[in-house]
């Protein structure tokens, strides 16, 4: 293409701000108010981009999202943003903007040579070729060579902010019928909400012109935004609605600044004009070859023209226009009007009942072939119709109807919850569409009249692609698909325009198919002799165009995309030199000290057998269940029975799932009569409440009792080990005579303090838990005693070490979806418990009376700890899985490895040697009991 | 990212975050409970007005919040936890703690973290914020942003990211 610049056209660039920036490495210039597109052309760039399959040479096309070619990463700012239309980017200064999948550069592809191959590459060519050897084969190289942009982590953009908003209307396009439509609201007091993806109001009035009442667009555009701002509605420039969803659900990606909105619409009138359509001939993806509408488009906002000596083919009025524009500029303009007649052309050479059937030109268009007849051009326009944008009103739901007349597909009313006016509805004249906005914006007539050159209705000779003219007719420009491929289909048997969509990619690429959808169908009908309603179209489908995926993820990554939760003695353990981990939905001391993560872990497990430990319990659940009917549910929703536990006192048990695999487990307290507090699991107290809340509502329709998760008012703090009990008199705390399993509540400080005898250590512990504006001051208190009874604070892997050694479990570690608690070797409740409670019919049936389910037991080995995950296989015999290790660790109080695993009638076995796989190699282990430390429980009732 | 990198720290009582046109307060809050059951019967032995709901002005006579239909966060102190008749009290200082939101960018700050329709009236104040739990009344112009205490620090550091300038 032989781009240039006009010295004085262009209404919308600063000539005083010459902008310096780079197209592949290449420095160039353009002016304030360019796009990267316009800048491109102007500056006689010819080649902007590669086609995806064939690499062959690409120009410029389209104006905005239909844009096939012109796609780019640009960095700027310190953010590169892949795959950006070129044609909606404003240019900035500094911009570095690079052509996607060429290499080095646009303009010498090192992969051009594909094309030479393009007899053995044709549509579904690889669904048969890389077949041989396997796909997975193939895959990674085909993978290599194909895609588009290029990620770069050193510069990702930013998470655009999302942003819910409602509006009681939103108009979507602002061109003519958009304007009319949002002005005529917002005259009658609506707050009108108007959205534009341009950089400016107007729409084709920018560069179409005419007069609306008299005077120029400009003031029309200017009344509309005073009258919209008067009426607090709200304009947004630069920003696409890219998607339709139920209940008037829009969302909407705002450019600059990056934003994604959210928007509920009371009603919507959808403005989104319509996309010229090309013509198809031979070579008709060469650079020069480009949509007249986008060439006036360039002239009158940028002053950029494509070329000087340039062939106008078309079938339509609205060619005639740009052509006129052309010619005042300075081009030698030729028209080739496929139609008998048309209007007259003075200034420019026309030529009546005449087509182009090629493009000459090896990078570039040097030539026209028309009628046969070569003449020389450096661009082509082409005019073939309009596809009106129907996208949000299909997405909406929207059906669409053939109207002849107007040759194209337009959408039937009443089938969308919206209104639909202008060019999108096929009304493609300024009158019609001024008049269509001005009564859908529900505007007191008389609507605005306009004038202006070449308005429709005009007529329309309709044209398709002819499969009879020779070379390759690209229907699809960014996938590189053919009229042959679309023969190839027909021919294949894959007539369904969802079909065709598939086998060839036609119309699958970023542009959406805006310039191929028609092509595609078009020559699908002629090829197996039905109209084009009868052939239908492919379903639309957000987004309506590519929408950047920080756009989308929004603000909530890294730290934000899956927060833990935080314990109210952060800042203290930090203090105290804790190293942190998520456990469970917490962020929670794993080791506390320098060095070596396992070797802190084991002298804290060490420590806490030895003499005491503290460790931070808070995250531990607390469900308190309160009032007459409370030991009634807990009943229903436990597998322990928890009705008949005395106040003071508490109780181990499960929660089972429906069908009676182990939800959650721990311990029960009733620190009074009317009142049982639920210690869920720290990942689980959600879910536990959610189960309770069920049976509350459904079982006991809320009488007699509340739940109520106080989980975040309590800070828990345990005190584990021989001494614990010596440390906490040394702290000044009064601890009972209790049990194990003993709950007291009483007060220190002035404030409540609960101590529970549960240990989940195996050592005498104590849970101490005070309200969470008195843990500072307890935790103060404990580690002043700390020292003299030679303990340490531990985190939570060093206790992981201390209840493995017990055997005792952790849920979705030593359980899985499918462990019951029978498998656990709780059988009891299963088979003494007479009334009802969740999950017990699931007990009871064949598979879980199966004498092979896989059971908890332990495993002792010589060798190094076990592999978590590693498979139980036979010592003798055929390899196959028995079960696998679910804990496994170094106990240094026992001086070897200590395992749990799930096993196949693993009771059975006890004793037994069982082989243990990983990575190809066995070892040997004994099953042995699940506690492998103090299993007479002295320790703990001691 | 590594698990340990968790950065941002936790508001102080009356510490302040100023982000552009949003001022974010960590309001004082005295003692509190959770109530479940007769709510009007537990306004009567809390001696308050009917709890608020979405968006609800909180004043000294109405200071509780309508979280579901039969459960709601009370004032403390005024009644002993257990079971009273027809409703359950128990004591939950600490649960949550109060962001106040004032300034040009609270209803931008808002409109980013929750899709609720901040004018449609709800007898409940809870929401959903920056996808957690939360509940949500106003004292003045100001907003009330009620969290569950261990994500308060995921809030704010939510909340140091919005758009300030969304819908000026």
């Amino acid at each position: 293409m032989s781009g240039w610049r006009h010295d004085t056209l262009g209404s919308t660039i600063d000539r005083n701000k010459p902008l310096a920036f780079t197209f592949d490495g290449q420095p160039l210039t353009g002016f304030a108010g360019d796009t990267v597109a316009s800048a491109l052309m102007a500056a006689g760039v010819q080649t902007v981009g590669r086609s995806f399959k064939y690499h062959r040479p690409r120009g410029l096309w389209g104006l905005g999202a239909e844009e096939p070619n012109a796609i780019f990463d640009i960095t700027h700012n310190g953010y590169t943003r892949p795959n950006q239309r070129g044609t909606l980017v404003s240019l900035a200064d500094g911009m570095e903007v690079r052509s996607v999948n060429t290499a080095p550069t646009a303009a010498k592809d090192r992969w051009g040579w594909l094309d030479r191959l393009h007899r053995f590459l044709p549509a579904g060519f690889y669904y048969k070729t890389f077949m041989a050897g396997g796909w997975m084969r193939w895959e990674p190289r085909i993978r290599a060579l194909a895609g588009l942009g290029t990620l770069d982590p050193d510069h990702a953009p930013k998470g655009a902010a999302q942003i819910n908003a409602k509006t009681p209307l939103m108009v979507i396009g602002s061109g003519p019928a958009g304007l009319a439509a949002a002005r005529a609201a917002a005259e009658r007091g609506q707050a009108v909400w108007l959205m534009e993806a341009d950089a400016a109001l107007g729409g084709s009035l920018r560069w179409r012109g005419g007069q609306i009442d008299g005077q120029d667009p400009q003031s029309f555009i200017d009344a509309t935004r005073a009258a919209i701002n008067a009426a607090g509605g709200r304009i947004f420039t630069g920003t696409t609605v890219w998607g339709a969803f139920d209940h008037r659900l829009f969302a909407a990606w705002q450019r600059e600044p990056q934003r994604h909105w959210r928007i509920r619409a009371d009603r919507v009138i959808l403005a989104a004009g319509a996309i010229e359509r090309p013509i198809w001939f031979a070579n008709n993806d060469l650079p020069g070859v480009m949509s007249a509408e986008a060439a006036l488009h360039g002239l009158r906002l940028f002053g950029a023209l494509p070329g000087k000596q340039i062939v106008v083919t078309t079938a339509n009025d609205s060619a005639y226009p740009v052509a006129f524009a052309l010619a005042a500029a300075g081009v030698d303009v030729t028209i080739a009007d496929a139609r008998p007649e048309g209007p007259k052309a003075d200034g420019v050479k026309i030529r009546r009942s005449a087509t182009v059937t090629a493009a000459q030109g090896r990078t570039h268009v040097t030539g026209a072939v028309i009628n046969g007849a070569l003449q020389a051009a450096d661009a082509i326009l082409t005019a073939g119709g309009h596809t009106p944008s129907v996208h949000l009103w299909c997405q909406a739901g929207g059906k669409l109807d053939w109207n002849a007349s107007r040759d194209a597909l337009i959408p039937r009313p009443n089938t969308a919850d919206m209104t639909v006016v202008g060019a999108a509805n096929g009304s493609f004249g300024l009158r019609a569409a001024l008049s269509e906005g001005h009564s859908a914006g529900d505007g007191h007539p008389p609507a605005p009249s306009a004038n202006v050159e070449a308005d429709a209705p005009y007529p329309i000779a309709p044209v398709r692609p002819d499969p009879a003219l020779p070379g390759r007719q690209w229907v699809d420009l960014q996938n590189d698909v053919t009229l042959k491929d679309v023969g190839l289909a027909a021919r294949e048997g894959f007539t369904s325009v969802e079909h065709l969509k598939r086998y060839t990619t036609l119309g699958m690429a970023t542009d959406q198919g805006r310039t191929s959808n028609f092509g595609g169908l078009a020559a699908m009908a002629a090829q197996t002799g039905r109209t084009i309603p009868e052939t239908g179209t492919t379903t639309y489908r957000p987004p309506f165009q590519p929408v950047p995926l920080t756009v989308l993820g929004g603000p909530r990554r890294c730290e934000l995309f899956n927060p833990p939760k935080r314990l109210a003695l952060e800042s203290a353990h930090r203090d105290l030199g804790a190293r942190f981990r998520e456990y469970g939905g917490w962020l929670r001391p794993a080791v506390y000290g320098d060095g070596d993560e396992a070797d802190l872990a084991q002298q804290g497990a060490a420590t806490a057998r030895k003499t005491v430990a503290l460790f931070d319990a808070s995250p531990l659940g607390k469900l308190e269940v309160i009032g007459p009917n409370a030991g009634q549910l807990l009943d229903f929703t436990g597998y322990v029975r928890m009705s008949s536990l005395n106040p003071g006192r508490a109780r181990y048990g499960f929660m089972l799932r429906e069908n009676g695999v182990i939800f959650d487990d721990g311990v029960v307290l009733r620190p009074a009569e009317d009142r049982w507090i639920v210690s869920a699991s720290s990942s689980h107290v959600d879910g536990v409440r959610f189960m309770l809340e069920d049976a509350r509502q459904d079982r006991l329709a809320r009488k007699g009792v509340a739940i109520h998760d106080v989980t975040a008012a309590w800070t828990t703090l345990t005190a584990t080990g021989p001494r614990a009990r010596m440390m906490l008199e040394n702290a000044g705390i009064p601890v009972p005579d209790m049990p194990h399993m003993g709950v007291v509540e009483t007060a220190l400080d002035d404030a409540a303090l609960r101590i529970a005898r549960v240990s989940f250590t195996g050592d005498l512990s104590y849970e101490l838990s005070v309200p969470t504006h008195h843990a500072d001051a307890l935790r103060a208190r404990l580690d002043r005693a700390l020292a003299a009874v030679d303990g340490q604070w531990i985190g939570l892997e060093s206790v992981m070490i201390l209840r493995a050694e017990k055997g005792f479990i952790l849920i979705g570690k030593d359980t899985d979806g499918i462990t019951m608690p029978h498998d656990l070797g709780w059988g009891g409740p299963r088979e003494k418990r007479a009334d009802e409670y969740l999950g017990k019919r699931s007990l009871f049936t064949p598979e879980a009376r199966s004498n092979n389910r896989r059971q908890l037991v332990g495993l002792t080995v010589d060798s190094a700890p076990l592999v978590t995950g590693a498979h139980l296989v036979p010592a003798d015999g055929p390899r196959t899985s028995l079960g696998f290790v679910t804990s496994s660790y170094q106990s240094p109080v026992l001086g070897r490895p200590i395992a749990l695993a799930l096993l196949a009638d693993g009771r059975a076995r006890m004793g037994q040697t069982i082989g243990v796989f990983n990575d190809g190699t066995v070892v040997e282990a004994t099953i042995s009991p699940l506690c492998a430390f103090d299993p007479g429980g002295e320790r703990l009732h001691g | 990212m590594d698990e340990r990198d968790w950065t941002d720290r936790p508001l102080g009582e009356d510490d302040v975050l100023t982000l552009g046109s949003l001022e974010v307060r960590r309001q004082k809050i005295g003692p509190a409970c959770l109530v479940t059951g007769d709510l009007t019967a537990a306004q009567t032995a809390f001696d308050q007005g009917a709890p608020v709901g979405l968006c609800g002005q909180m004043t000294p006579q109405a200071a509780s919040v309508r979280i579901a239909r039969d459960l709601a966060l009370f004032p403390g102190g005024a009644v002993k936890p257990g079971w009273h008749d027809s409703f359950a009290v128990s004591d939950a200082d600490g649960v949550y703690i109060c962001l106040s939101l004032s300034g040009r960018g609270a209803k931008a700050a808002l409109a980013q973290g929750t899709s609720v329709d901040l004018d449609a009236p709800s007898p409940s104040a809870a929401i959903q914020f920056a996808g957690v739990k939360a509940l949500l009344t106003r004292r003045g112009d100001a907003y009330l942003l009620w969290v569950e205490a261990p994500m308060e620090t995921y809030v704010t550091s939510f909340l140091r990211g919005i758009d300030d300038e969304a819908f000026d």
